[in-house]
């Protein structure tokens, strides 16, 4: 995903960096202290670990019979108790890290653990049902004056024995400037028998609605219950705005929907955004700061791109 | 015997298919059609607005103005049924002349800044980018429709039922062609 598309992003990485040098790294410096007891902490259970773990699986060997499952165990238990260290340091300092650094970009709220509620993703057509819905980052504020949502989310679905992980990703959810009562969906083309086939996969999905843009129909097909309307939202403007869009996050499987007034956006990517804080990492290292900053940026300019701020001016 | 029977069975099934798919096109276009009939609905309700509005303040496109009322009139009048190719005419007349009444409108900086106006100038931008959808999605019905019946061996089956596509494309007229945000003219 690439970020340098705006036009005012040199300014703006400028203007960040003055504010992680002014309010920024001040606060960061406690967190370096922290950073270094949970690493601390982390190195003794590992050491720990290690002289255990070959005693209990030596223990295991004399005196069981079913080896294998009790050694899967140990394996299990010795990742679990090595990982609480990085996991408990990111849960502590990361949300403090985030909902200082959101606030550069706008009026935002941060949290770890909130997702977006399920009946508003259903409702949006674009995912099935999950057994299992966790998120990592949900940041709800205004940009620019436009409503944003921006949630970073994994679905898991059961199927058998196995997990499946039906999404992994970004999902915003953005106000519209224009009003509508109807719900269109544009969903990536998969090609012919595979969008036929997940048509028939989603109820009351609505009918096809094919657009004048060739490219934008190489790449998307619409779906509708309100024919009119799906043209009113989709001109051939903002038809051209969300193929910039699509270009922006490149190799990232992205879709569309609109619905209630608002505009979700479903962006599958196997890169893990906004990782602030790494218990290997110091606390107060820019590089990775800025890397969180550019992914904001990716998201943000979405606003711009699609120049949903233009009725909030 | 049998394989005629199958023949003649597989026969009887496309054409019904063919059948089918072109009154469900035809059908698209009409629906397309009352599309369009209800968002010039929806303008037709507007224009006397702007228009009482326009009065009270434009002194010298008393012209304009009634000629937009008759326009509106006539339009009312015709549908796309009967008498579609007038009844587009029509239409893009009202279209350039309320485009010429917004550039006037620049010349009435009361008018410009009354508030009643500037909602009144907002709707009709609304309308506008409707009716510009539903023209889309009757271009978008009609040229499936043309496409079904020119194509063999739909054109056969389209004779015979005598299903036309005879009515024409929606396209800009040359003083559309340069975009208008009505949001110049209000700023």
């Amino acid at each position: 995903m690439k970020a340098d598309w705006s036009p005012e992003l040199a300014d703006l990485r400028r203007r960040f960096r003055i504010f992680y040098q002014q309010e920024l790294q001040a606060f960061f410096a406690p967190m370096e202290a922290e950073r270094k007891k949970y690493l601390r902490r982390f190195w003794m259970l590992l050491f720990i670990t290690f002289f255990v773990m070959p005693l209990a699986i030596v223990f295991i060997l004399t005196f069981t019979s079913d080896n294998v499952e009790f050694i899967l165990a140990i394996f299990a238990i010795s990742a679990a108790v090595c990982s609480a260290p990085i996991l408990s340091y990111k849960k502590h300092v990361k949300g403090n890290i985030m909902a200082k650094m959101v606030n550069f970009f706008g009026d935002f709220s941060y949290s770890h653990e909130n997702i977006i509620d399920w009946e508003i993703l259903e409702e949006s057509k674009l995912f099935s049902e999950p057994t299992s819905h966790t998120g990592d980052d949900y940041i709800h504020g205004q940009y620019k004056n436009v409503g944003i949502t921006i949630s970073e989310e994994t679905h898991k679905t059961k199927q058998g024995k196995n997990t499946l992980t039906t999404f992994s990703g970004i999902i915003i959810l953005l106000d519209m400037d224009k009003a509508f009562t109807g719900k269109t969906i544009v969903r990536k083309d998969k090609g012919w028998l595979l969008n036929k086939c997940n048509r028939l996969g989603v109820k009351n999905l609505g009918q096809r609605v094919v657009l004048e843009d060739v490219v934008f129909e190489k790449h998307f097909e619409a779906y509708s219950n309100d024919q009119i309307e799906a043209r009113y939202l989709l001109t051939t403007g903002f038809m051209e705005r969300m193929l910039q869009v699509r270009n922006a996050f490149k190799g990232d499987w992205i879709q569309f929907s609109f619905f209630d007034n608002k505009l979700l956006m479903a962006i599958d990517t196997d890169e893990d955004m906004f990782e602030t804080s790494s218990l290997f990492h110091s606390a107060t290292d820019y590089n990775r700061i800025e890397k969180a900053f550019d992914q904001f940026c990716s998201v943000f300019a979405v606003v711009d791109i699609l120049k949903l701020n233009r009725g909030a001016n | 015997m049998d394989t005629l029977w199958i023949i003649l069975g597989v026969a009887v099934v496309v054409f019904y298919g063919i059948y089918v798919n072109l009154i469900l096109k035809r059908n698209k276009v009409k629906e397309a059609l009352s599309g369009i009939d209800v968002q010039l609905k929806k303008r037709y309700d507007l224009i006397p607005n702007i228009l009482k509005m326009a009065e009270k303040f434009m002194k010298h496109e008393r012209g304009l103005l009634e000629e937009l009322t008759r326009l509106r009139t006539e339009a009312m009048q015709r549908t796309f049924d009967v008498d579609g190719a007038k009844k587009v005419e029509l239409e893009n007349l009202i279209e350039q002349k309320m485009n010429e009444l917004m550039i006037s409108v620049e010349n009435y900086p009361d008018l410009k800044s009354n508030q009643t106006m500037v909602q009144a100038m907002q709707s009709f931008e609304e309308v506008e980018e409707h009716i510009a959808a539903s023209r889309r999605f009757y271009n978008a019905a009609i040229l499936a429709l043309r496409n079904a019946i020119e194509i063999f061996p739909a054109n056969i089956v389209a004779s015979m039922l005598n299903i036309k596509a005879d009515l024409p494309f929606f396209e800009a007229a040359e003083e559309e062609k340069k975009s208008i945000d009505v949001s110049d003219y209000l700023k």
